[in-house]
Parts: C-alpha cells; sequence; structure tokens
C-alpha cells in the first residue's frame, strides 16, 4: 500500500452525497459503490489531490477533526484497499 | 419500443375477436397483440382487464404472443400451456389450468426484457394527491399484499410489479394490471377488499397458489396519468409486529433501488442520475407490518417532501 493513491478515472464516475454518505457510479464498469462516511471521506480527499496514506490520513483527522492515530491510518489503509479492489482508486505514476 | 397512442381505434372490445381468441390489449404504455387457443384465457382476461382496454384492432402491438398447448402428446395428457414471443418460449410448460397466471408472467416477461426506453424497477408503486410511493420488495416482503389493501383504500395504482420510470422526467408511468397474490394473501385481500374481482385461484404453481385482483376502477380509468416519486418505501411483512415506519439512508435507498431495477445496467450513468434525482426529491422508509389496517393508517398519515427536498 506504499505509493501516491489518485481517483483512478474521474471522468467516468458519477454520484451522489447524502448525510456523509456517497453512492458512486462508474461508468467504466458498469458498477455502483455505497461508500459509508469514513470512506466517502477518503473518496472526497482523493478527489481534492492525490496522496499517499500518511497525507490521506492528514486530511481526513483534519476534515473530521479527529486524533490522527494508529487506528485511523489502519482504517484509511483498509479503505484504500478496497478502492484498489473494485477500480475506484489506482496508484500515481511515479514522476519521471 | 413505441408506446401506442391510436386512442381513436381503442374501441369497444369485440367479444367475437376476445371468443376467437385473437384480440389486443392494452396495459399501460404497452399493446400486446395476443393468439390463444386456450378456451378459458379469454374470458379469464376479460374477467382482469378494463373492456375498453381489449379491442379487435389496434394500429400497432409492441408484443406479439400466443399461450398455446406444446405440439405432441401434451396438448391431451394432462395438458399443459406455452408463453411464446414472437418464437421465443422463455418458461417451461405449465398445466393448462395455470394458463392465466403463466399470461401475467409472461407479460411481465416481455416488459422486463423489451421495455428499455423506462428505467424498469421491481417495485410497487401507488399515488395519492399527485405523490407516488415507490415500494421496492423481493418476493415475500409483502408488497403486492399491501398494494392490493391500499389500492382499496384511496391509494391509486400505477402497478404491482414493475415500476416504468421515465427517463425524460422521472415520472412514474402508470401500468395498472391485475395484482398477483399468493396463498394466504388471497383470502386475507378477499376480506379486506369485500366484493373484489378475483381471476379464479391456481393451486400448486411453482408460487404455490395463486390468484390476481382486478385493479380498482379509478385506477383503470387513470391509466394516461404518469406522476412525480415522493416516497421510496421497503415494506417488510411480519406476521404480529405492529406497523413501523422508519426513516432510511439516502444512500442505501439509492443502492437498494438499483439493486432492485431490472434494467439499471442497460441506461449507465442516465439511469443512475434518473434514480439519484428521485432518491434526492424522495422520503426513503423502511416499513414492517403485520397488519393492514395498521399500514392503511400509517400510509394516510405520510407527509410528502416538501419542494426544497426531501
Amino acid at each position: 500500500m506504499t505509493g501516491r493513491w489518485r481517483v483512478a478515472s474521474p471522468a467516468a464516475l458519477s454520484w451522489r452525497s447524502w448525510a456523509g454518505e456517497i453512492v458512486v457510479y462508474d461508468d467504466g464498469s458498469g458498477d455502483t459503490h455505497y461508500l459509508e462516511p469514513l470512506a466517502a471521506e477518503v473518496f472526497e480527499r482523493l478527489l481534492d489531490a492525490p496522496a499517499d496514506l500518511d497525507e490521506l490520513a492528514a486530511r481526513v483527522a483534519q476534515s473530521l477533526a479527529v486524533d490522527r492515530d494508529d487506528e485511523l491510518a489502519q482504517a484509511i489503509g483498509a479503505v484504500v484497499d478496497k478502492f484498489r479492489a473494485c477500480g475506484l482508486v489506482a496508484r500515481q505514476a511515479a514522476a519521471i | 419500443m413505441t408506446a401506442t397512442t391510436t386512442a381513436a381505434r381503442e374501441t369497444v372490445p369485440s367479444a367475437a375477436a376476445i371468443e376467437a381468441g385473437d384480440f389486443f390489449l392494452r396495459s399501460g404504455p404497452f399493446t400486446t397483440r395476443v393468439h390463444t387457443s386456450i378456451p378459458h384465457l379469454p374470458d379469464g382476461t376479460a374477467q382482469l382487464y378494463e373492456p375498453r382496454h381489449i379491442s379487435a384492432h389496434r394500429d400497432f402491438a409492441d408484443f406479439h404472443v400466443t399461450v398455446a398447448p406444446p405440439r405432441g402428446v401434451r396438448r391431451w395428457y394432462r395438458p399443459q400451456v406455452l408463453f411464446h414471443l414472437d418464437g421465443i418460449v422463455p418458461f417451461k410448460p405449465l398445466p393448462l389450468l395455470h394458463a392465466v397466471p403463466i399470461f401475467e408472467w409472461g407479460l411481465n416477461w416481455c416488459i422486463v426484457n423489451r421495455a428499455n426506453s423506462y428505467l424498469i424497477i421491481h417495485a410497487a408503486a401507488i399515488e395519492k394527491n399527485g405523490f407516488v410511493a415507490i415500494m421496492p420488495g423481493v418476493p415475500g416482503a409483502g408488497k403486492s399484499t399491501l398494494t392490493a389493501g391500499l389500492v382499496n383504500r384511496g391509494w391509486r395504482l400505477l402497478s404491482d410489479e414493475m415500476a416504468l420510470i421515465s427517463l425524460t422526467d422521472g415520472r412514474v408511468m402508470p401500468l395498472v394490471r391485475p395484482i398477483s397474490l399468493k396463498n394466504e394473501s388471497i383470502a386475507l385481500i378477499r376480506d379486506f377488499v369485500p366484493g373484489a374481482q378475483f381471476s379464479a385461484a391456481c393451486h400448486d404453481t411453482i408460487k404455490g397458489t395463486v390468484a390476481h385482483l382486478k385493479p380498482p376502477q379509478e385506477s383503470l380509468n387513470r391509466v394516461d396519468e404518469p406522476a412525480r416519486p415522493a416516497w421510496i418505501i421497503f415494506p417488510h411483512y411480519v406476521n404480529g409486529l405492529p406497523a413501523t415506519l422508519a426513516t432510511y439512508s439516502k444512500a442505501a435507498s439509492l443502492i437498494e433501488i438499483a439493486r432492485n431495477a431490472f434494467n439499471y445496467s442497460v441506461h449507465g450513468a442516465r439511469g443512475f442520475a434518473v434514480l439519484a434525482d428521485i432518491v434526492e426529491s424522495s422520503r426513503c422508509y423502511r416499513f414492517s407490518y403485520g397488519d393492514l389496517d395498521e399500514a392503511v393508517e400509517v400510509f394516510a398519515a405520510l407527509e410528502p417532501p416538501t419542494r426544497a427536498g426531501a
């Protein structure tokens, strides 16, 4: 899970947000994803800009006004892992 | 897919055509040409549908179906019936006495597989004062029983099985067809709606005992009036439990309603946008009930969403 992560294909995605939850439709895969509040927050912060897991934890902690601790880092790692598995995020190519 | 609009040709039913087993049936925006050699099917259809929606001639039919016995010995020995759509046979043969249910299920199949000009949700849809409640539900959730009860207590039936959503404006198009009831629900609705018109009950079908309930006349009179969704309600029948209406997450509602849509994947991003708009402007609930009278009271107290949002 090292490296920087970005939303894989923002142009192919449609999403709606209600009460901290998000539903994302991926026109590339045809899949529709339900994002619970933490996953929704991670998704929105990655839409802001690509980030590695540390940066992401910092952004999410600030946005949700929660402690940036190991529990948060693990939860964010798990969310990014799920996003990667369903194609919502991809590792950003290293700059040459 | 083109909706037939030639109301002028929608003339009085031809008794001769019905008797001959060659007639046109209008249900919602669809017209079906029916050929059948099953003696009791024309009568069964005439019993459940509005007479003015059955005619000897229309200029156009969306579906051409045949309901007839299979070839071979099963024409005479333990006779069976088959449903054909343009030569396609979607179901295995059923006993001849199940001709009315196989016809209804066959029409469902036609609409689900061919009517992609709408977003089709596996849901009941009922309307009151211009506001529609969409009620998605898996089989056994009590959706049809609830619908049959409510449309006989002041709500208008738009559909029992398939909510047809316009892709252009998100309104629900009426598809007023007989309500399919199963097993204990048949007696329950007979008691709840004295004088209700039912088809003959068919026993030992794949769904158990099945009977179809004719929609109320008011609903049949207003088959050309679409209406706007205001509530998304996921019903669940639980014997003996008090009626409970609980607010449900909009995001979870969107996921569930998409899961219940027959052709969501066909419409891609457009389908998502239409469903998301409906969820946005509707109030979303989970509803448990164990008694129809209580359910009627809960639905009578539903507040429509405000214009600014749900």
